[in-house]
C-alpha cells in the first residue's frame, strides 16, 4: 500500500523539523564561537573603543572588568598568629590553575599599585565545584604587601589576579613523593597533597614541614586530619627551636627510602639551598627535584647602608638586549647604557623630560639630582638621574 | 621695551643655589606626600571627562533641538579638553608614574589630538621644558609662526601677524602636530624634508586615526544625521583648540615673562635652570574648574619648576614658591586671566610692528626686496 500523501507529506515536514532544529543549533553553537573569538579578538586589542567599554563595566560592577581580572574577596581566615588565608572567587574569565601554581595579586595602597605572587593553597577540585581560590599569606616583617592585605581586606573587596603560572605541579606519573616545606612554602603544597589525596591512583605520600616553632605552622590541624584519613599519608612536623634544622641524618631518619621518591621543595631561599645539598647527598638524582623558591621578601626600605650597595663588583643588566656592564655607583644609568655600546632614547639628560624613561626590574638606585633613593619597587626611573647601587636589572633596553 | 636676558644675573651665585635647594626641598616634601589624594584626583578626572564625552556624543546623536545639540557639543568640549590639559598633558610628564598603572605611565599615553605622543614627548617635555623661552632653541616661542622678541627680525608679513594667530589657534592641535616637522629650519637647510620621513609617517598614521574618528566614523553611524554629527564634532574641536592655544599663550607671552640668549643659559647651575623657569612663566589666577580646564597650566610657574609633580598640587605649591621669590626679591609673575590675555594680545600687537623709531627706516627697505628694480 502506498503511504498516503498525506502522510509522507507530515513525515517529511517532521524530519525536516528535525533537520531545522539541528541546522539551527549549530548555527548557534556556529554563532557562539564566533562571537566568542571575535570577543577575544577584541580585547586583545588596546585602543579608545577597549577602554571606554573597560569603563563603563567597571563603573557598572568592577567584577565584569575585561582588561584585568577582578577577584572578590569572600572571607578572611585566622590562619597563625602571622598567617591568614584570603578566600576570593575569581571573575569568570578566569582560566582556573594546576595545583602547585601560584597568581600575581594586585593590590593598590596609597595610590601606588604593587604585585605579588601567591601560591594558591586550595585545590582546582574545588574551585572547580564552587569557584572559589584560596591563598595564604603569611606576614613579612616591615613587608608592605602582605601587612596591608591584612589590615585592608575585608570580606566583598575586589582585588585583581593573574591567570596562574609556575611549573611547580605534580608529576603525571604517580610515584612515591617527598614534600619538604618551611614556612609559607607549605601553601602550594598543601594545595598538591589535598589534590594528591583526591586521587585513588597516589602512592605514598610524605610531608616533612620545617617551622621555628610549633605555633608557626599553618594548616596544622588540616595536615593533621589528612594524616589520619589517609594511612598512606605521613605528616612530619619539624620544628627547628627545639629540634634544629633538618639535617641529613634526620631526613633520612624520617623518610628511609627518600632516594626512591620524587621530591617537591618550597621555602625561603636558605632552607631550598640546604634541602638540595641534603637531598643530592642522599642519592636523590637531580632531575627527582622539583622546586618553587619565594625568594626573599621585599620590604619597604627607607634608609640604606651606602657602602653596601656601591660594591665595585655590582653589574647592570640590560635583559633585552643581554648586555652587562659594570657600575661603579657614580655613572648614571643613562651613561652606563651607552658606555655598553645601547642607544637608549633620551632628551634633556637633565632630569626633567622623562624622555629616557627605563623600566626596573630588579635593584636600588640613587636619584643624583635630589639624593633621593630609588627602592626595589619603583619601576620606572630616569635613566639620565638614577645611579644603579648595587646589582641592577633594566628589561626596556 | 627690551626682553633681555640680563636680569637672570640679578641674583648673586650663592643666593641662586639657595634659591634652588629650597625649591628642590619643596619638590622633595611634595613627592614623599604623594598618594591617594593624587590618584583619586586623576581618576576622578578621567571619570567626569568620560562621562562628558559619552554625554556629549550621545546627545549630539540624538539631539531633538538645537539646544540639546549645543549641551552635547559642549559636553564633548568639555571633555576634549580636560583629556587633552588635565589629564594627557599631565600624565605624558610623567606625574602619575609612582602609580604604576599602565594606563597612565608617560611613556605609552596616546591623547585625543591628531598630535602623536611620541612627538609631543619630544618637542615638549624634552625641547620646550629644557630650553624654555631661549630663542632659537625653544621653538614654542612664537611657533616659528609670530614674532613676538625684538630678537626676531622684522618682515613686512609679521604686519598681519594677527590673522596668523587666528588661524594657528583655531587649528592648534594641528598646529602642534605638525611642530617636530621644523619647517623653519627645513627652508634654511639645515635638515633635508627625507630627514623627517619617520616623523610624517607617525603624524599621519595619527592624525588620519583621529579625523577617521570624528569626522568618519560618528558621523556614519548617524546615517542621515551625519552632518550634524560632523559639524557638532568639528566645532568641540575648534572649541578646545581655541581653548588650549588661549592657555598656552597666557603661559610664556605675557607682557613681563622674559626671553634668554642661548650663550647664558649654558651650564646653568640647577638654580640658574630654576630662576629661568620662573622668568620665562606667568600664572594667571582664577577658581579651580578654571584650573583645572587649563591644566593647571595657569600654573606655569610651578609647572615649569616641577613638571612632573601632579599639577593639581600646583596650588598648594604656589604659596610656598610666592614666598620664597618675596625673599629673594624677585618677580612672580600673576594676575587675573583677562589681564594676562590682554598683555599677550598686546604682544602680538606690538611685535608685528618693527621696533619703534624704525618702521620708516625698515619698512622701504624691506619692501624694496619684492619690488622688482
Amino acid at each position: 500500500m502506498k503511504p498516503s500523501p498525506k502522510i509522507f507529506s507530515s513525515q517529511r515536514s517532521f524530519t525536516k523539523s528535525i533537520n531545522n532544529m539541528y541546522a539551527a543549533s549549530s548555527a548557534i553553537t556556529f554563532a557562539t564561537h564566533y562571537i566568542n573569538a571575535l570577543t577575544q579578538k577584541f580585547w586583545q586589542q588596546e585602543g579608545t573603543l577597549q577602554s571606554y567599554v573597560e569603563f563603563m563595566l567597571c563603573e557598572f560592577n568592577p567584577m565584569l572588568s575585561r582588561q584585568r581580572t577582578a577577584a572578590e574577596v569572600i572571607q578572611v581566615i585566622t590562619e597563625t598568629h602571622q598567617a591568614e588565608t584570603y578566600v576570593l572567587r575569581p571573575a569568570s574569565q578566569w582560566k582556573g590553575f594546576q595545583a602547585g601554581q601560584y597568581i600575581n595579586i594586585e593590590v593598590e595602597i596609597n595610590g601606588c599599585r604593587y604585585r605579588r605572587n601567591y601560591s594558591v593553597s586550595s585545590t582546582p577540585e574545588e574551585f572547580e565545584k564552587t569557584g572559589i581560590i584560596r591563598i595564604t599569606v603569611k606576614r613579612v616583617e616591615e613587608g608592605l604587601v602582605s601587612n596591608y592585605l591584612r589590615s585592608a581586606l575585608d570580606a566583598g573587596d575586589i582585588i585583581h589576579i593573574s591567570p596562574a603560572g609556575g611549573d611547580f605541579v605534580l608529576k603525571d606519573t604517580p610515584n612515591k613523593s617527598l614534600f619538604l616545606a618551611a614556612g609559607s612554602g607549605i601553601t602550594p603544597i598543601l594545595s598538591m597533597i589535598e589534590r594528591l589525596a583526591l586521587d585513588p591512583a597516589r602512592s605514598e605520600t610524605t610531608l616533612i614541614y620545617s617551622a621555628h616553632n610549633p605555633e608557626d605552622i599553618i594548616f596544622s590541624e588540616r595536615l593533621s586530619a589528612l594524616s589520619e584519613s589517609i594511612p598512606d599519608f605521613k605528616f612530619i612536623p619539624h620544628i627547628t627551636r627545639s629540634e634544629g634544622h633538618l639535617t641529613t641524618a634526620a631526613m633520612k631518619a624520617y623518610c628511609a627510602d627518600i632516594q626512591d621518591r620524587s621530591l617537591y621543595l618550597c621555602g625561603p631561599n636558605g632552607f631550598m639551598e640546604s634541602m638540595n645539598e641534603h637531598a643530592v647527598e642522599l642519592g636523590v638524582p637531580k632531575e627527582a627535584i622539583k622546586q618553587e623558591s619565594f625568594g626573599a621578601p621585599s620590604t619597604n626600605v627607607t634608609a640604606l647602608d651606602l657602602d653596601t650597595l656601591t660594591d665595585l663588583n655590582s653589574q647592570t643588566h640590560f635583559s633585552k638586549s643581554g648586555k652587562k656592564i659594570q657600575s661603579d655607583g657614580e655613572k648614571t644609568l643613562l651613561e652606563l647604557a651607552e658606555s655598553a655600546g645601547l642607544k637608549p632614547k633620551y632628551g634633556c639628560r637633565n632630569g626633567i623630560c622623562h624622555e629616557c624613561k627605563c623600566t626596573k626590574t630588579k635593584g636600588q638606585m640613587l636619584n643624583k639630582l635630589t639624593g633621593e633613593f630609588i627602592s626595589e619597587e619603583q619601576s620606572q626611573v630616569q635613566a639620565c638621574i638614577a645611579i644603579p647601587l648595587g646589582n641592577v636589572s633594566i628589561s626596556n633596553l | 621695551m627690551d626682553m633681555q636676558t640680563n636680569k637672570l644675573k640679578l641674583l648673586l651665585p650663592d643666593e641662586l643655589d639657595e634659591f634652588g635647594k629650597e625649591l628642590d626641598q619643596l619638590r622633595q616634601e611634595m613627592i614623599s606626600d604623594l598618594g591617594q589624594k593624587d590618584a583619586d584626583h586623576i581618576r576622578n578626572i578621567i571619570r567626569t571627562q568620560k562621562y562628558s564625552e559619552i554625554a556629549g556624543r550621545t546627545l549630539i546623536h540624538f539631539s531633538l533641538n538645537p539646544i540639546s545639540w549645543a549641551a552635547g557639543v559642549g559636553l564633548l568640549s568639555v571633555a576634549k579638553i580636560l583629556e587633552n590639559m588635565e589629564i594627557g598633558h599631565n600624565v605624558m610628564h610623567g606625574q602619575y608614574d609612582w602609580m604604576n598603572d599602565p594606563d597612565l605611565q608617560s611613556q605609552t599615553y596616546e591623547w585625543d589630538t591628531v598630535c602623536d605622543s611620541e612627538s609631543w614627548r619630544n618637542t615638549h617635555n624634552f625641547e620646550h621644558h629644557t630650553y624654555t623661552n631661549i630663542l632659537g632653541k625653544d621653538r614654542d616661542y612664537g611657533y616659528d609662526v609670530l614674532r613676538l622678541s625684538d630678537e626676531d627680525p622684522w618682515k613686512p608679513r609679521h604686519l598681519f601677524q594677527f590673522i596668523n594667530y587666528g588661524i594657528l589657534s583655531a587649528f592648534f592641535e594641528w598646529g602642534v602636530g605638525f611642530h617636530e616637522l621644523e619647517i623653519s629650519r627645513i627652508k634654511r637647510g639645515e635638515i633635508t624634508f627625507k630627514d623627517k620621513i619617520p616623523f610624517i609617517k607617525r603624524f599621519t598614521k595619527k592624525a588620519s586615526k583621529q579625523a577617521a574618528k570624528d569626522y568618519v566614523l560618528f558621523p556614519l553611524l548617524a546615517g542621515p544625521f551625519a552632518p550634524k554629527v560632523f559639524v557638532g564634532n568639528a566645532i568641540a574641536n575648534l572649541n578646545r583648540n581655541l581653548w588650549t592655544s588661549t592657555i598656552i599663550f597666557c603661559g610664556h607671552f605675557t607682557e613681563d615673562a622674559q626671553t634668554f640668549r642661548e650663550e647664558d643659559c649654558e651650564n646653568e647651575t640647577r638654580g640658574q635652570w630654576y630662576y629661568r623657569q620662573l622668568l620665562g612663566s606667568s600664572n594667571f589666577t582664577g577658581n579651580k574648574w578654571l584650573h583645572i580646564m587649563s591644566g593647571h597650566l595657569s600654573y606655569q610657574i610651578e609647572h615649569h619648576m616641577f613638571p612632573d609633580i601632579p599639577a593639581h598640587r600646583y596650588p598648594e605649591m604656589s604659596s610656598r614658591v610666592t614666598k620664597i621669590c618675596e625673599k629673594y626679591g624677585i618677580p612672580y609673575n600673576t594676575g587675573s586671566f583677562g589681564s594676562q590675555y590682554k598683555t599677550v594680545l598686546e604682544r602680538v600687537a606690538r611685535y608685528s610692528l618693527p621696533p619703534e623709531g624704525t618702521l620708516s627706516r625698515v619698512l622701504p627697505k624691506q619692501l624694496a626686496k619684492y619690488l622688482p628694480i
